[in-house]
């Protein structure tokens, strides 16, 4: 109605945005496509390699360790998620539902491992498994074992503290959606002779699984680039993908292999956050469906 | 449908706000069509009709909010339909109010001044002047959270009023009221704004609001104007069904008018009159309707009584007249309340009953009694 | 009688489950803090005794009080550019209409989905083909880029939740756009941005992913000294440096939570 209005508005709108989409262009879009580029020069040091070849990832792909780190690092990443969502959801759910008074402390402990470095969390758990550590007194002193155990460097330590530090994630994912489910849904359920099992499991779930399905793919993608907690908690007996590339990368300084690998755990990244994607639509698109039954 | 309310189109009489043929498309759907409408100096307008009728939206059309699709808006005789709401000499109370949060009373009534490139010698004296207006003096230094609903209201209106704008624009202004204190809250802005003598647009859905407080009533349908009139003039001639329908009660009877300017309904209720011949509906309003005892000339009529329901004081009773279906409200003696089946002898005030073709309607359940 | 008996398990059980996340969530850090006020010189748990003296060690520890520094440093820079990068790409999303927002949006969130060692690698990668690893360049940008979603975020929450009608009222009172950007929006949303600024402060100070990749010129940060310490062996010094920055963090926590309110965080 109004043409140069109009245009200027454009103008106006681009000039907002440009900083940022530089910004991210440049230190977000390119990078990651200098890691693909790297991955195919031919060679085994930093900034040396030419050419182009795919045996990075043959190699990867053919050697039977590799693999079996690859595929050790999906099934941590499974484990992880589960636990989060078994233990993230109720209490999620109960934070939605407190008073607003009794929520502040809680929502403050939800969001300190998120804000605090992870090396001190980690840190935190050195303390607790470590051989004189916290945990290891505790049993001696109750007198369930005679003598230390070997804590660390297991995998199960390493998903104990995986599972600590995402876990707000899945809560903080829950809560969202839960907040947004009106209580009189539950009180009609229960009105309609449904116990809490049932309405959870008819009413609250299936209203929460947007949620749920966030939670997970924030904890699955978040668990299977970890590279700090592996080499730290696990040290060098509980490889996963990460501390693998920054091992290769920062030791060893085989820049073009640890490229590859960290292409593979991008696209892995990439692929199921675009599966959860789809599953969410399709529950949305199905929903009435599935809820009927 | 075609009233007066295509008067001023040419911009030839003196008008504080003007539309012309102004329309808003949103998309597909219409939610201005074609509104033509002047206000007069002084002038007290109400923009009446259900929901989704279009009314706010020309109130958002005359502030800027909103473009207009086609049409043009003037405000003191200048082309304002591009130009952006802060060069609009329009001062507008929100339904909300909108009051600043973050600043004091004062400080939201200066708000405007200080955009206006006023002295800080004149704000305060305007602001303390607009609060002694709305009996608020004492209040200059609270924030908008501490104030009640009603004190909130008039400290917008002294807000929107601080500028002395052209034409004062109500969004729904009691809406936000409970119900008594909404009744109050009427008579004092009406007081305040004949005091100031301002010309002043208001949108509501309420037909009570619209009938006292109004010089002249806009009744606005789907987009259209239904009827432009005085609250009189809208209430006693209703120019359509609709109309007739949403202001006030009234039972709508199905007919027709013959050559000789009579409706004669199907069950031969006749209103003799110089009506429009061709398919019609007569409006009868219950104080059309009275019992045969105490009523005006007229036929007398057996009905039956369908309904009853007491309203403490007067009771509306729904009558079964020769197969039509009327509405009374009458003041029956202590315990001699009319029960359902019982026979009633009424006349009717057939001079007072309003006629209205019934071929442009759109509307098919004009049996039924209405609201 | 059967459902009395399954809502009492799930109740017990759910009050179970709570208690042990939120100690599991707190554990690490309270753990911390007490073995950082040990006597002894090793981490064995309970600490024989009292003392100050891993925080005096700490304060005059030289490497750890100039990462100190250089987080800090770098946090507040990196805070400030994102609040001003990212405030103007929020308004311009929440208040423009323009083809291709949808994709938009995902760029200015799509820091969150890049593992943060394919991010690392790759700005290295990039700096080092610029030769600027000795700066204190590439921490910055790092960072930078991690922060842009949380501040966007924030600030797109704090505009949608923001109350237009505020806006057409100071415009019905002639005040211009920028007078209402200045005068109503900005002050209104205050509190959202001051929260974006200190997201953006902890995301920067905290970080080690992205930050151990970067650090190859000597700038070195907090986060990423005491990696490299604790990788090699630990002792109440990395205690007392650790809770030094949950004192920071938790300080940071509590104002914006004071600000905005803690739901509002996530």
């Amino acid at each position: 109605m109004n043409p140069p209005l109009e245009r200027n508005r454009k103008f106006t709108a681009a000039l907002l945005l440009a900083p940022m989409v530089l910004l991210l262009l440049g230190f977000l879009v390119v990078p990651v496509a200098g890691v693909l580029r790297s991955s195919f020069l031919d060679g085994d040091y930093l900034l040396e390699g030419t050419g182009f070849t795919v045996g990075h990832y043959l190699r990867f792909f053919s050697d039977s360790y590799y693999s079996s780190i690859l595929w050790e690092t999906f099934v941590d990443g499974v484990i992880v998620s589960l636990i989060c969502l078994v233990v993230g959801f109720p209490t999620g759910y109960s934070l939605a539902r407190l008073p607003p008074l009794a929520r502040r402390w809680r929502t403050i402990i939800v969001i300190l491992p998120l804000t605090l470095s992870l090396v001190v969390i980690v840190f935190g758990w050195l303390i607790i498994l470590g051989r004189n550590g916290l945990l290891n007194s505790v049993l001696f002193n109750l007198g369930i074992i005679s003598s230390p155990k070997t804590l660390l460097f297991t995998r199960p330590a390493v998903i104990l503290v995986l599972v600590q530090q995402f876990l707000p994630f899945m809560i903080l994912s829950v809560l969202s959606v839960v907040t947004q489910i009106d209580p009189v849904l539950e009180q009609a359920a229960s009105n309609l002779r449904a116990n809490r099992l049932v309405t959870f499991r008819r009413v609250i779930i299936p209203l929460a699984t947007p949620g749920i399905l966030v939670g997970c793919n924030l904890v699955f993608v978040l668990s299977i680039s970890a590279f700090i907690t592996p080499r730290l908690i696990g040290g060098n007996r509980v490889p996963m993908l990460g501390s693998l590339i920054y091992e290769r990368i920062m030791s060893e300084f085989n820049w073009p292999s640890g490229a590859a690998m960290a292409f593979i755990l991008f696209v892995a990244g990439l692929g199921f956050t675009a599966a959860f994607n789809a599953l969410a639509a399709s529950r949305l698109v199905m929903g009435g469906r599935l809820h009927a039954r | 449908m075609s009233s007066n309310h295509g008067n001023g189109l040419h911009g030839e009489r003196d008008y504080v706000v003007e539309l012309q043929s102004v329309s808003r498309h949103y998309g597909e759907s219409i939610a201005v069509a074609d509104v033509s409408l002047g206000m007069a100096r002084g002038e007290l307008v109400c923009l009446l009709g259900p929901s989704g009728c279009g009314k706010t939206t020309t109130l958002r059309m005359v502030a800027g909010f909103v473009k207009p699709t086609s049409g043009t808006v003037r405000i003191n005789n200048q082309d304002m339909t591009h130009q952006p709401p802060y060069r609009r000499d329009t001062g507008m109370v929100f339904q909300s109010y909108a009051l600043f949060p973050h600043m004091t009373v004062a400080e939201n009534i200066a708000f405007g001044l200080e955009n206006l490139k006023w002295n800080r010698v004149d704000r305060e004296k305007r602001v303390r002047e607009m609060l002694r207006l709305v009996e608020l003096p004492h209040l200059a230094e609270r924030l908008p959270t501490q104030l009640s609903g009603g004190q909130q209201q008039r400290i917008a209106l002294a807000r929107a009023l601080a500028m002395r704008p052209a034409v004062l624009l109500l969004d729904e202004p009691f809406s936000n009221l409970d119900a008594q204190l909404r009744v109050r809250m009427r008579e004092e802005l009406r007081e305040v704004i004949r005091g100031v003598d301002v010309t002043t647009l208001f949108v509501t859905h309420d037909q009570e609001e619209a009938l006292t407080m109004s010089d002249r009533i806009v009744v606005m349908n789907t987009g259209r104007i239904e009827q432009i009139g005085t609250p009189g003039d809208i209430y006693e001639s209703p120019e359509s069904t609709f109309v007739a329908k949403f202001i006030g009660w009234c039972s709508v009877v199905e007919g027709a008018v013959d050559a000789t300017g009579t409706f004669v309904s199907k069950s031969a209720l006749k209103v003799p009159g110089n009506w429009q011949p061709g398919p019609a509906n007569a409006i009868v309003r219950p104080e059309h309707v009275h019992l045969a005892a105490d009523g005006p000339q007229g036929l007398v009529r057996e009905a039956r009584v369908l309904e009853s329901h007491y309203y403490g004081g007067a009771t509306r009773v729904v009558l079964d007249v020769g197969g039509e279906q009327l509405m009374m409200h009458e003041r029956f003696p202590f315990g001699r309340h009319p029960k359902p089946g019982e026979p009633l002898n009424i006349t009717l005030n057939t001079d007072e009953i309003r006629v209205v073709s019934s071929s442009s309607q759109t509307f098919t359940d004009l049996k039924r009694v209405a609201i | 009688m059967r459902d009395d008996f399954s809502d009492n398990v799930m109740k017990m059980a759910g009050a179970v489950v709570r208690a042990v996340v939120y100690t599991m969530l707190a554990l690490p850090a309270v753990l911390v803090i007490i073995s950082s006020f040990t006597s002894g010189t090793s981490m064995n748990f309970p600490p024989p005794g009292f003392s100050l003296q891993w925080y005096q060690r700490a304060f005059e520890s030289e490497p750890f009080m100039k990462a100190l520094w250089t987080s800090t440093y770098v946090a507040v820079i990196v805070s400030f550019l994102a609040l001003i990068i990212g405030f103007a790409a929020a308004f311009a999303i929440n208040r423009f209409s323009f083809p291709g927002k949808g994709l938009l949006q995902g760029l200015a969130f799509s820091p969150l989905v890049v593992p943060a060692v394919v991010l690392g690698i790759g700005l290295l990668y990039l700096f080092a083909w610029m030769h600027l690893t000795q700066t204190m360049l590439p921490l910055l940008v790092g960072h930078l880029v991690l922060a842009i979603p949380y501040v966007v975020r924030t600030v797109l929450a704090s505009l949608s939740l923001h109350n237009r009608v505020l806006e057409e009222a100071a415009m019905n009172l002639r005040a211009t756009p920028f007078q209402v950007i200045r005068r109503i929006t900005l002050p209104l949303i205050l509190p959202g941005l001051l929260s974006a600024a200190i997201f953006a402060f902890v995301t920067s100070f905290g970080n080690v992913t992205v930050s151990v990749f970067l650090t190859y010129g000597g700038n070195v940060t907090l986060p990423v000294q005491l990696f490299t310490y604790v990788d090699a062996s630990y002792d109440p010094l990395v205690a007392a440096v650790s809770s030094i920055m949950i004192f920071v963090t938790l300080a940071v926590i509590l104002t914006i939570e004071h600000l905005i309110g803690a739901e509002r965080l996530a």
